[in-house]
């Protein structure tokens, strides 16, 4: 008996579509996608492992020691001097390394964190560290994308702090009443007209509107600070103050329409991204094109061997090892 | 705003009725001041009440988002959970509500209690958990035992692992090195779950509890040394951290709880949930105890059971019971047949402990799929062969008939998915006979595809080129230079067809070998100076063909990468992947410090087939018939379920005596005074996998094997109690053959 035959009073079911709210990150995932969409798709959506964590070495040890040093200042321990920066460098590259990471040169790396580290306690501490309000402060909101998608954007602020610029008395408009999001990062100052560079500013305009959702209004300004241009070529060790004080920082002063287009951007983005996710496996990620790729993400990439994004690649495929 | 403007604007988001039914309303009239125990039955909307209690915790109760904690068993689940929470919250903005607008959802703590935990001690940088690596896989916390060579790895003797479950009875040697490790890993998990009082083993004067105090104490060290946790142990990081000043100051006002999946909690968990709730005493659980499916992993099925008497000795306090029985979801013939095999299971029954949630009623058929068919069916056969074949064309002539609209609503539910002949082999080699696309993520050809195998051959042969597998002076675990063996012949039978492969394989063995390490350079580099990994190596195969190709399709691709991520694990236990070098008279080859465990634990640890992590959270695939096994069907629902292999007995388990060989050294405060038997355990524990299996069916349900005279099992008893044994007395009650 065929078993159409047995099922009276059967109906079709229908196809359920399922709406889903995924959460992105503002630096994982917007960030990251822009950067290379076809990296972004096999490491963090897909899930490959990166030996990135190598890279990532320096600006976590430089991260972790500031984020002690600011909450030990906060019960009430005064600011390190250059051997506690030392000793805080040396636990924090302790519980790097015994969890598994290998950085290469660990000891120069080590001791180039520190240099750096205690020039900006030095130099920047006083004004910067009894400021401080909050550490990785989390913003996170609902958004609708331009097509009315639903989404979860999410950022974590390194520093939330009061008015350091007007402390150190910077050519700024400020107050004593400044709200201020701060963000480390670890290296040089990239090129103001480069996609990094803009890659950053976009983060820190986005975290503006986040902080204004969530707070009802936007900060005074967003602060790059590039740790690494604390180093010999940018450091006056007579004044023990930077040369180029507009290496160091970088400040965002949001701006509604600003902000508005790099939400859009971040949305538009989002959308990329879903439209990825709904091709069929073997469609997803493909490589970028080749021009709007930047060298340096991929010599550090371990697809670049075969990827239309790095021609150069082939030719490295076929060497040994 | 009180409940009833919450009733209010919730009728007006749904064509002014309120979408909850009377069962489901009394859990929203509890007033808190004892903790919530809703019992919900498979199809009853578990979920839907979970997601608008929430709400209505926030807008009536007045908890702020932040006090609350929301768990639930999956990662996935937890993300699906808070899509419908602000989902459900922008229903209400655009039926009108204010309050529902001025919300702040993402300031709710929603995640598995795993994840909640690790952000937690994260925020609050708990100092011996900052950075710390999380040992996430079961194959990587074994690589980190052999490697730190734990004492009880090497414990010969055969009665050890005969005691716990781990050999078995009639085993005249103790097993081989990787089941011992598997099974150190399950002992030591177990005892951090049950809070074991390990100084209690130590003095037991008993031998056997001696060796495995030892071995768990030098785990924990090595734990601790390594900077590593496992999960059970970042769960007791957790509890540590509450009872230090920080923690007691972070949770000093206590929490708004809600469990979901509570049946599938262990102690530890318990112990969390109720340290969370303690001040507050407000704790939701919500679960199915009939549903619970994860004793293999510790759970307790009792938490949810004897909620009262955790709720007693915790809190000294009575919860509130909330039964939801109104089954939405399958047909009524379903939901009869479903309810009968759980409440009529002479396994289900025990005159003194409770095998099931007290008071709970049956279930009630409410969907609105309706037809006067018998929507639960068999396929009989004397062959799995046979019933294979008749599985097959029946779903082929429902594809033709068009009675689905996508192959992905019918479903093949089984114990293992693993298409052996001892398992459900006959049945997708059927599906593929028949040119019915299907998706099996543990598709033998992508398991033990000759690509990955080849993959396997590829590398070993760059790092192996001399053969140090076979050498006798070494000796390997008996399958690993099998394995390898077969894994290089599917490379060579590539060979003729992929010349740029092969050239490069054969291009890094003569640099390895022309290699020259010197006294400051002992490892393999790559032209620049680079050093090379393992990983750099598997990579770089990835790139040639045919492997490129492989790596953009789903099941091979998503092999691939299970093997690049346990791979990099094995990496940060072994030499970061680095490959040291040394000098033989054959030529520069890579050292034996490197080669061995290379072999011994890593290719060890892949050659069975990678994990079948039973909670892996998949996804459905569209336009195919999906087979799952039921721990992967948990939670969902499909048109068409067939449940392969009823025959299937229950079987004890090493948990099972786990159990009970650590009753007496466990500090947790509800441990049950009395359990049933070990076989009345593992009898409970296949009802239930049979019990989710049939609940997952809406419209159909089809019951598909051999050896009829096996499936007493998981056919119960008829209404009156009556085993049912024959084809007859299942036709009695509305099954019909096919």
């Amino acid at each position: 008996m065929s078993i159409s035959s047995l099922l009276t009073g059967w109906s079709l079911p229908e196809k359920k579509t399922e709406t889903k709210i995924r959460k992105y990150s503002t630096t994982g995932d917007i960030l990251s996608y822009k950067r290379c969409p076809r990296q972004y798709g096999f490491f963090s959506v897909r899930g490959f492992s990166s030996a990135t964590a190598t890279q990532r070495y320096f600006g976590t040890l430089v991260h972790d020691v500031l984020d002690r040093i600011n909450r030990n200042y906060k019960i009430g321990v005064p600011l390190p001097s250059e051997d506690d920066v030392n000793e805080l460098v040396s636990q924090a590259h302790d519980r790097l390394i015994r969890s598994g990471v290998r950085p290469y040169n660990a000891p120069q790396q080590q001791k180039h964190a520190a240099t750096l580290i205690y020039r900006f306690v030095k130099w920047a501490g006083p004004h910067f560290f009894p400021n401080v309000k909050e550490t990785e402060y989390r913003l996170e909101r609902v958004l609708k994308t331009h097509t009315n998608r639903d989404y979860i954007l999410d950022g974590v602020v390194d520093v939330l702090s009061g008015a350091v610029s007007h402390s150190l008395g910077l050519p700024l408009k400020t107050s004593a009443q400044d709200i201020e999001i701060w963000d480390y990062k670890s290296g040089d100052r990239p090129d103001q007209n480069s996609p990094e560079m803009q890659a950053y500013i976009y983060q820190m305009r986005v975290y503006a509107e986040l902080f204004r959702q969530q707070t009802g209004k936007y900060p005074a300004r967003c602060s790059l600070v590039f740790i690494g241009e604390l180093d010999n070529k940018n450091w006056n060790d007579e004044n023990k103050a930077p040369k180029d004080l507009s290496k160091v920082f970088n400040f965002v002063e949001p701006v509604a329409k600003e902000v508005e287009t790099a939400l859009k951007d971040f949305s538009e983005t989002v959308e990329l991204i879903e439209k990825e996710r709904s091709k069929r496996y073997s469609e997803q990620w493909k490589a970028p094109d080749a021009k709007k790729t930047d060298r340096k993400t991929c010599e550090a990439c371990e697809l670049r061997f075969n990827c239309n994004g790095f021609p150069e690649g082939n030719k490295l495929r076929a060497e040994a090892l | 705003m009180n409940l009833d403007s919450f009733y209010n604007i919730l009728s007006k988001a749904h064509q002014n009725k309120l979408p909850l039914n009377s069962e489901q309303e009394e859990a929203f009239k509890h007033t808190y001041k004892t903790p919530l125990w809703i019992i919900a039955g498979p199809g009853t909307g578990k979920t839907h009440t979970l997601v608008w209690l929430v709400l209505k915790r926030i807008l009536v109760d007045g908890i702020d988002p932040e006090r609350i904690i929301l768990t639930t068993f999956t990662r996935k689940a937890a993300a699906e959970l808070e899509s419908r929470i602000i989902q459900s919250r922008q229903i209400l903005i655009d039926a009108g509500s204010q309050e529902a607008e001025a919300i702040d959802l993402t300031r709710l703590h929603i995640g598995t209690l795993h994840s909640l935990c690790s952000d937690i001690l994260q925020n609050q940088r708990y100092e011996p958990t900052l950075r710390i690596r999380i040992l996430e896989d079961e194959l990587v916390q074994q690589f980190f035992l052999r490697r730190s060579r734990n004492p009880l790895l090497n414990n010969g003797a055969v009665s050890f692992w005969q005691r716990f479950g781990i050999a078995k009875q009639n085993d005249n040697f103790a097993p081989i090195k990787s089941v011992r490790t598997e099974g150190a890993c399950k002992l030591f998990n177990r005892m951090t779950e049950n809070s074991v009082d390990v100084n209690a083993m130590m003095g037991s004067g008993d031998q056997d509890y001696i060796q495995l105090a030892e071995g768990y104490q030098k785990y924990q060290e090595d734990l601790r040394e390594k900077y590593r946790t496992d999960q059970a142990h970042l769960q007791r990081h957790f509890l540590d951290f509450l009872d230090t000043p920080e923690g007691e100051q972070w949770i000093a006002n206590g929490f708004t709880v809600l469990v979901d999946e509570y049946q599938d909690t262990n102690p530890i968990q318990e112990e969390i949930y109720f340290r969370l709730a303690k001040k507050t005493r407000d704790l939701t659980v919500v679960g199915d105890d009939d549903q619970s499916l994860y004793r293999f992993r510790g759970a307790t099925v009792e938490s949810l059971i004897d909620f009262d008497r955790a709720c007693k000795i915790y809190l000294n306090t009575t919860p509130k019971p909330v039964y939801l029985s109104e089954n939405r979801r399958s047909h009524p013939k379903i939901v009869d047949f479903v309810s009968r095999y759980i409440k009529k299971h002479p396994d289900m029954k025990d005159p003194v402990i409770r095998v099931r949630a007290p008071g709970k009623p049956e279930l009630k058929a409410a969907s609105n799929i309706t037809g006067n068919y018998p929507a639960v069916m068999a396929i009989a056969r004397s062959t799995h062969r046979d019933a294979a074949h008749k599985m097959a064309s029946t779903i082929q002539e429902m594809l033709q008939e068009k009675l689905v609209s996508d192959p992905s609503q019918i479903a093949l539910l089984t114990f293992s998915t693993r298409e052996s002949s001892q398992s459900i082999g006959a049945y997708t080699e059927a599906l593929e006979l028949a040119g019915i696309p299907y998706y099996n993520p543990r598709n033998r050809r992508a398991q033990r595809s000759e690509r990955f195998k080849a993959l396997i051959g590829a590398l070993t042969s760059i790092l192996d080129p001399d053969d140090f597998y076979l050498a006798p002076n070494y000796p390997l675990p008996r399958n690993v230079p099998q394995y390898v063996a077969s894994a290089r012949a599917e490379y060579l039978q590539l060979a003729p067809n992929y010349s740029e492969l092969v050239q490069y394989v054969n291009n890094s063995v003569q640099a390895l070998k022309q290699a020259s390490p010197d006294s400051k350079n002992k490892y393999l580099v790559r032209k620049g100076g680079r050093r090379v990994t393992l990983s750099g190596l598997l990579y770089k195969l990835l790139s040639f063909e045919p492997f490129a190709t492989d790596l953009g399709r789903q099941t091979e691709g998503e092999r691939f990468k299970v093997l690049n991520l346990i791979l990099a694990e094995y990496e940060s236990l072994y030499y970061s992947g680095e490959i040291l070098l040394s000098e033989t008279p054959n030529g520069t080859s890579v050292d034996n410090k490197i080669m061995y465990p290379f072999y011994a634990t890593f290719i060890e640890g892949i050659h069975d087939g990678l994990n079948d992590p039973e909670d892996d959270e998949v996804s459905i695939q569209e336009g195919m018939v999906n087979v799952m096994t039921i721990h992967q069907s948990k939670g969902l629902e499909f048109e068409v379920v067939f449940v392969l292999r009823p025959d299937k007995q229950p079987f004890l388990s090493d948990t099972h005596i786990m159990e009970d060989e650590f009753d007496a050294f466990s500090q947790r405060p509800t441990k049950p005074k009395l359990r049933r038997s070990q076989d009345m355990r593992a009898a409970e524990d296949g009802v239930r996998l049979f019990f989710v299996a049939y609940s997952r069916a809406k419209r159909l349900l089809v019951l598909t094997g051999s050896n009829f005279l096996k499936w007493q099992r998981a056919l119960g008893a008829d209404d009156q109690g009556r085993p049912i044994t024959s084809e007859s007395a299942l036709k009695d009650m509305g099954v019909h053959f096919l």
